[in-house]
């Protein structure tokens, strides 16, 4: 008995250590965001506020702290989100035919074509940076979101095909037999019988995908110099380029801008981790 | 119909990966055999071409700035996935015991993992602020450094004080994938194990350890390839100073080419890294496509 409650209070410091450990910055984050300038600017450590100001999100969203020196917070925003929300929905509409390719059917090359596949998810950002940049300046391809859609769709391709094939070929082949009995076509069987059935796989990896993009900034921060095209990672980081003379607002429009991508993850948190499961043992 | 299925299924993703992929990829070996800078408009003119061989090749390793770049990369690489190691292990183990609140704690462990590299750079620029940074106001107040320091101001403590950002974030992927795996390992083993006597340390390290192998492997493998690239949170919180000493070969690459206008010499920078890469996802799709089929 003497030995499993210490056991027990063991696991609670360790829980409470792993809480610390994790919580503490977004704490900090967050209390910093109420704060005002003064505190911000004290020399001394000033956690909890003196006196709790909403300015900093005013700032943010009425751009009023920026002398036009910095893209609007808004504009960056939905930028950030038709970008992200379109690579999703592309990737996954083109992956998942490749992906069933691979997973059900028999065909000359197979093999070559699907390590191909691995071999393409592993190629380093930076590589492409320069040759794309120069295709797209070229093509008067800078500044427009739909290059950034492109560009992020060809680079999670390779992953989405890969997660997708696995969880495709986890599904028992039966269901797929008997419904071609039955007289269904082969896209009618993709889209009613295949695709709801790995409806949690395919929710766990356009998550990845739409987390993936939201937080892309090399390619954003080159492919961009318009504010109608900058996305918020872009935003946020010359938010900070004003060097001191605004924290607030830094932080504030950081924090914002975390919010999306966490609330995704945690409102998703049971795909998330059966699909970080599944992708490490695939 | 039967045959060229397949294919007509593949179309549309290899049109995608070869136009924006491979199709840059070459011209990436075509842009390091000229000499390019950021005056794009020459490639008008094939008499400016002016193929160079391996000149931008070999420039870049007669280098100094390539060495010592790829040494940061290298130190930067292998204490932060060390350490992000170490702490996802411990975490892992922590969140697998019973406890009450466990789904909680487990859901927020994603907070950091989700959380954008670029903000994750920017709060921590602010905590090592020489002024009224909470870690550099921390450390003076512990007596730990002698006043305020300039965390990141200094070349002995910027890399390092840039590796516990990244530690913070990326230690809850490990620890997620870990404890995913932990979660599937065989209960009654361990109830055998215990019966027999053999303690917690040692069945930690003769059958957690063996048996979470594969998950660890692709945890260590991923990590390490993304922490070789590491660019965003460089950029926003040293910009590869002060004197060099956060100067991570990706950076290099974008300071050379986007920044000095040097097009051919850095893609020849982005190609070399791209050496170590290959190294490390060769190892990478060696365990993956052993566990296909």
């Amino acid at each position: 008995m003497k030995r499993k409650q210490i056991k027990n209070i063991l696991t609670y410091v360790g829980v409470i250590g792993v809480l610390l450990f994790t919580l503490t910055p977004i704490v900090i984050l967050i209390l910093a965001t109420f704060s005002t300038t003064a505190d911000l600017n004290a020399r001394t450590l000033h956690l909890i506020p003196n006196q709790l100001t909403l300015q900093n999100y005013l700032n943010v969203f009425s751009g009023k702290a920026s002398d036009g020196s910095i893209p609007p917070f808004l504009t960056a925003m939905k930028n950030s989100l038709v970008v992200s929300l379109s690579t999703t929905i592309a990737t996954l509409f083109v992956g998942v035919f490749a992906a069933y390719a691979y997973a059900r059917f028999r065909f000359r090359g197979k093999d070559p074509l699907l390590i191909s596949v691995l071999g393409f998810r592993m190629v380093p950002e930076i590589v492409l940076l320069i040759p794309l940049y120069v295709i797209y300046a070229r093509a008067e391809m800078i500044n427009q979101l739909s290059t950034l859609i492109i560009t992020y769709s060809a680079l999670n391709l390779p992953f989405v095909i890969w997660m997708l094939q696995g969880f495709f070929r986890s599904i028992p082949r039966a269901i797929e037999e008997s419904a071609f009995l039955d007289g269904v076509t082969q896209l009618g069987v993709l889209f009613r019988f295949v695709i709801p059935l790995a409806l949690p796989g395919i929710i766990a990896t356009s998550i990845f995908v739409f987390l993936v993009t939201w937080d892309e900034f090399m390619f954003a921060t080159i492919f961009t110099s318009t504010y109608d095209a900058k996305t918020i990672t872009v935003a946020i980081s010359e938010f900070s380029k004003r060097g001191m003379v605004d924290f607030g607002m830094q932080i504030t429009g950081g924090f914002l801008a975390s919010i999306p991508p966490i609330l995704l993850a945690l409102f998703f948190q049971k795909y998330i981790i059966s699909g970080l499961a599944e992708g490490s043992d695939k | 119909m039967k045959k060229i299925r397949p294919y007509l299924y593949l179309v549309p993703s290899f049109t995608v990966i070869f136009g924006v992929v491979l199709v840059p990829i070459l011209y990436a070996f075509f842009i390091s055999f000229i000499d390019l800078t950021k005056n794009v408009n020459k490639l008008d003119d094939p008499e400016l071409w002016a193929f160079v061989g391996f000149e931008n090749f070999a420039n870049v390793i007669k280098s100094d700035f390539f060495w010592t770049a790829l040494g940061k990369t290298l130190y930067f690489t292998a204490v932060s996935v060390a350490l992000e190691f170490v702490i996802g292990m411990a975490i892992a183990l922590i969140l697998n015991e019973k406890f009450r609140g466990r789904g909680i704690v487990r859901g927020l462990m994603l907070i950091p993992w989700a959380f954008p590299t670029i903000v994750n750079a920017v709060l921590w620029k602010w905590f090592y602020d020489s002024d009224h940074g909470t870690i550099t106001v921390l450390l003076a107040k512990l007596g730990i450094t002698d006043g305020y320091s300039n965390i990141l101001g200094s070349p002995v403590s910027a890399m390092n004080g840039v590796i516990l950002a990244d530690v913070w974030k990326n230690t809850a992927f490990i620890a997620l994938i870990l404890l995913a795996a932990l979660q599937s390992l065989p209960q009654e083993t361990y109830e055998a194990a215990r019966v027999d006597g053999a303690g917690a340390v040692r069945r930690f390290f003769s059958m957690t350890l063996p048996l979470l192998r594969p998950a660890i492997l692709v945890a260590l493998v991923m990590r390490t390839m993304e922490a070789f690239k590491v660019f965003d949170i460089i950029y926003i919180m040293t910009g590869g100073g002060p004197a060099g000493s956060t100067q991570v070969l990706s950076f290099y690459t974008y300071q050379t080419s986007m920044l000095f206008g040097k097009f051919s010499y850095g893609s020849s920078i982005a190609l070399l890294m791209s050496v170590f890469i290959m190294v490390f996802a060769l190892v990478y799709i060696k365990i993956l496509y052993r566990n296909v089929d």
